[in-house]
């Protein structure tokens, strides 16, 4: 403490008047104070200078997104018995005790049905997967349009459903062709389409838990646009470099033929 | 969505900012929001209904002591990747001086720094934090003398001292 010990300021006083708690009147006798106790002065200083530095490095408010809503709206529909991580963990246990394998212990994580994962995961997979293949001129795909036969049944069989390419050639748009990427620590099923203009468009398709979907949801992020939803134990998600408006219409093609 | 979910929602991302605050990089921080979201959903029942927010920085404050503990008592390093990760998406004049802070406040005892924060960043007054973590008054100021008079001297240590322009 740097107060005279005659002096009523106490080091409280200090803090509060370096954080602007103070109430006016308190503030002047504080300020006579540090006029006579340089060094209670230069400690004030220094506090305050730290909050300058603490309010600018963690200050600004990260906007809420629509993946904040996603993952309330998944915790909302949630039952208060849902297992949490505990008993993740207490699953991941019981794979060492059995003896499982490294592959299926990191489905395991997963298989609780853990719809907010996918919720969360599904927008940022679909923007990247879009970012990453699209752009490739030579190999954009595994398999191309030509058979599409075998990279339906293909892809399907990876990610257990019944797959068809949706036809979007309604908008213009064909199939360039598909490959198996990961999402949410299991297969998925990526398709790609192409407008006459080059513009590319993908869809991912995984395996989602969360059967509730109702709605699309719209994310726009660094340029890409992209829907998502789940219907009936899958979920999808749509990414394009074009305006939201083409890309729901699209997405609405999509849901309506599966 | 429910009055509940609409309110977490609406506080959510000054959450998400106390989170970074405390946490060591970017991805501590989104498992404590998330931790946060799963425990206020678990015991929604048991909210009494009056300031949302202060509730939700309660949990998420206790999450990350726990989580600390449990960790082990002595904060680890920050690598330089880390600290850019938390860096991203936040708005900050010198880029130097953040990472200093930063570093400095991974050294900071997590109670001390959740009381500095509280403060400082959440604008809450000393009464309130003390309601907030369940602690004494007197426990609040001399965590926050404590915290700060640390910043100083490690923040001394880099050669560098903090300055203000003063009106």
């Amino acid at each position: 403490m740097n107060t005279k010990p005659d002096s009523a300021i106490t080091e409280a006083d200090l803090h509060a008047y370096a954080d602007g708690l103070l109430a006016p009147d308190r503030r002047a006798a504080v300020e006579a104070h540090l006029a006579d106790n340089p060094d209670a002065a230069a400690e004030v200083a220094n506090w305050q200078a730290q909050n300058a530095a603490l309010r600018d490095a963690f200050g600004a408010t990260p906007a809420a997104d629509a993946e904040d809503q996603a993952l309330i709206e998944a915790l909302g529909r949630q039952r208060p018995q849902r297992f949490g991580r505990l008993a993740i963990a207490a699953g991941f246990a019981l794979f060492f005790l059995a003896g499982g394998g490294a592959g299926s212990l990191i489905t395991a994580g997963l298989q609780r049905g853990d719809a907010i994962a996918v919720a969360q995961l599904l927008p940022q997979a679909s923007k990247t997967n879009y970012l990453v293949y699209a752009s490739e001129v030579r190999h954009p795909v595994e398999v191309d349009a030509s058979q599409e036969a075998h990279l339906v049944g293909w892809l399907g069989a990876r990610i257990g459903k019944t797959l068809a390419a949706p036809d979007l050639s309604a908008r213009g748009y064909a199939l360039v062709g598909g490959r198996l990427v990961p999402f949410a620590e299991k297969p998925g099923a990526m398709l790609m389409y192409e407008n006459a203009e080059g513009d590319r468009v993908t869809i991912l398709i995984g395996v989602n838990p969360d059967h509730h979907g109702t709605e699309f949801r719209f994310d726009e992020t660094d340029g890409v646009s992209t829907f998502f939803w789940a219907d009936n134990g899958f979920a999808y998600a749509m990414s394009g470099a074009v305006g939201r408006e083409a890309l729901l219409g699209l997405a609405h093609v999509v849901y309506a033929q599966n | 969505m429910s009055r509940f979910e609409t309110d977490v929602l609406a506080v959510l991302p000054r959450l998400k900012r106390y989170a970074r605050s405390l946490a060591r990089d970017a991805s501590d921080a989104d498992d404590l929001v998330q931790d946060c979201l799963e425990k206020a959903f678990a015991r929604r029942a048991s909210w009494r209904g009056d300031n949302l927010q202060s509730w939700l920085m309660t949990i998420l404050t206790n999450l990350n002591r726990n989580r600390l503990r449990k960790a082990g008592t002595t904060p680890a390093m920050v690598d330089i990747d880390d600290a850019q990760a938390v860096e991203s998406g936040q708005a900050s004049a010198d880029p130097l001086e953040r990472d200093r802070i930063v570093a400095a406040l991974d050294r900071l005892h997590p109670d001390q720094r959740a009381v500095l924060m509280l403060v400082v960043v959440e604008g809450y007054a000393y009464g309130e934090v003390a309601e907030m973590l369940d602690i004494p008054l007197g426990t609040v100021m001399s965590r926050l003398s404590r915290a700060r008079r640390m910043l100083a001297t490690i923040l001394e240590g880099h050669n560098i001292v903090a300055f203000r322009r003063t009106p």
